[in-house]
């Protein structure tokens, strides 16, 4: 991935900051323009009788219940809660589409923003790191657009908190894993691989037939996730490599541990990354 | 003056924002370290937006669970256990196309939270106001098939190893019995936690 911010760069909406926003934008809504899709596929496992059904779900906090949280049924209450995924879904599809007015991405953005925190007030059952990462994209790039353009400190500050969201996750991941014998033994990974939830047949046979792969493998994850941060710092070779191995972390994430949803609203924090890698993004440090 | 007020209002915002954003990276620090920060309890209480990023670590998930359920019927018979899939084969398409993953995660976070609470709590007759307990009964008696003359349903969890094949499945949760609908009787028995 190569960002360049040129010298002579012009303020305005069409910058260079807007680009890396329109990048995490579109890619984080990939991910949750399906999400919401998925969610409308199987309806029925909304509504009051299961798992998810929101009667049940709103005793988990009392705010859900008094005063304004009442009225919430009338939004989050099976089946109106359709029409939240089907906003989500429509904002979604609506970042992904090549619109570049910033206003009509605020509206959208707010879109994704309110129907997240719809879905997070209806139930925390099902959710992930992944719709965690998209609330905090979709924040940030919806903050950002109520800056004018030329206001570029202000804007690139938002930039920053995602890059900086970024860096925390796999370094936070990758250093608690390194304190866990369960991984430094790489018994970790024969132990998810071998669930259903998280793992897969054919790699779980492998890893507990050959060990030593388990503790590569185990041991690759803890380093990688840990020097993540380095991306800021890194010479070019370095900073690419980073950034690509974490894209195909992700895609083995998604094909073997079903953690599809995560590689969209990851990956789409590199641009705010590499923005602010020294290598990748800034070519003129001399502001 | 308009031009300075609008200076003013426009640095104020752009300091709040400052602020904001630096309290919220800052509250995401202390989250890492699993201490939550009041502040943080207080105004996300469900971590939407003040996540922990500790995935897998320090102890991954290494078992699956499987909910059971049996019917009663009106002279006390019990009909044999079923087993209720959520999980699904995973295919090369789910990698962009997976709506049974949320039904999958979610059985996950309620019987993982129904056994942590079994193990915390004293008094285990309070289990069956928590959410995770009301969740899974509210699917075994409304969502799932029953015998036409059934009266009560009664569930528990299993823990098994997946694709290991070595590892026996473990009970680790059984419920009360509970009446389904009106045809039922309120429920008698104490639950039994195993875990």
């Amino acid at each position: 991935m190569r960002v360049v911010r040129k010298s002579g760069r012009r303020a305005g909406a069409r910058d260079d900051i807007d680009r890396m926003f329109r990048l995490v934008e579109r890619l984080t809504s990939v991910g949750a323009a399906t999400s919401a899709l998925e969610q409308l596929s199987v309806a029925h496992t909304l509504d009051d009788r299961g798992l998810l059904g929101w009667p049940v779900n709103r005793t988990r906090l009392l705010g859900l219940n008094r005063g304004a949280g009442k009225q919430l049924d009338k939004v989050l209450g099976y089946p109106r809660y359709l029409g939240v995924l089907r906003l989500r879904m429509l904002a979604g599809m609506g970042l992904v589409a090549p619109v570049r007015a910033r206003r009509k991405r605020a509206a959208l953005l707010a879109g994704m923003v309110g129907t997240g925190i719809a879905q997070n007030l209806r139930s925390n059952y099902g959710l992930d790191g992944s719709d965690h990462f998209a609330f905090i994209n979709y924040t940030s790039a919806m903050v950002e657009k109520l800056f004018p353009d030329d206001d570029r400190a202000a804007r690139e500050f938002v930039l920053s908190f995602i890059a900086a969201q970024s860096c925390l996750s796999y370094f936070t991941s990758g250093v608690v894993k390194l304190g866990s014998p369960m991984w430094r033994s790489g018994t970790a990974i024969d132990g998810i691989f071998r669930t259903r939830t998280y793992g897969d047949r054919f790699f779980y046979r492998l890893f507990r037939d050959y060990p030593p792969l388990a503790k590569l493998l185990a041991w690759s994850v803890i380093v990688a996730e840990t020097a993540f941060p380095l991306v800021l710092i890194a010479p070019k070779p370095l900073a690419r490599a980073i950034l690509l191995a974490g894209m195909g972390f992700h895609v083995g994430n998604a094909r073997f541990m079903g953690l599809n949803r995560f590689f969209w609203s990851f990956v789409a924090s590199y641009p705010a990354v590499a923005y602010f890698s020294r290598a990748l993004g800034r070519t003129d440090r001399d502001r | 003056m308009i031009s300075l007020r609008g200076n003013i209002l426009r640095t104020t915002a752009r300091w709040g924002m400052y602020g904001a954003f630096a309290t919220w990276l800052g509250l995401s620090i202390f989250q890492q370290a699993d201490r939550p920060h009041r502040l943080a309890l207080r105004i996300d209480p469900t971590a939407m937006a003040i996540p922990n990023w500790r995935f897998f670590a320090p102890r991954p998930a290494t078992f699956d669970y499987s909910v059971l359920y049996r019917d009663r019927l009106p002279d006390g018979a019990l009909l044999p256990w079923r087993e209720e899939k959520f999980s699904v084969d995973r295919t090369l398409a789910h990698t962009m196309w997976h709506p049974a993953r949320r039904m999958e995660k979610a059985l996950f976070d309620a019987a993982s939270e129904l056994v942590r609470i079994a193990g915390d709590l004293g008094d285990i007759e309070r289990i069956q106001l928590s959410v995770p307990y009301l969740a899974l009964l509210n699917y075994v008696t409304r969502q799932v098939t029953h015998d036409p003359a059934a009266v009560e349903v009664q569930f528990l969890l299993a823990q098994s190893a997946g694709f290991d094949d070595t590892v026996e499945p473990r009970l680790v949760f059984l419920s009360d019995f509970h009446a389904l609908s009106e045809r039922g009787a309120a429920s008698s028995d104490s639950p039994a936690v195993t875990a």
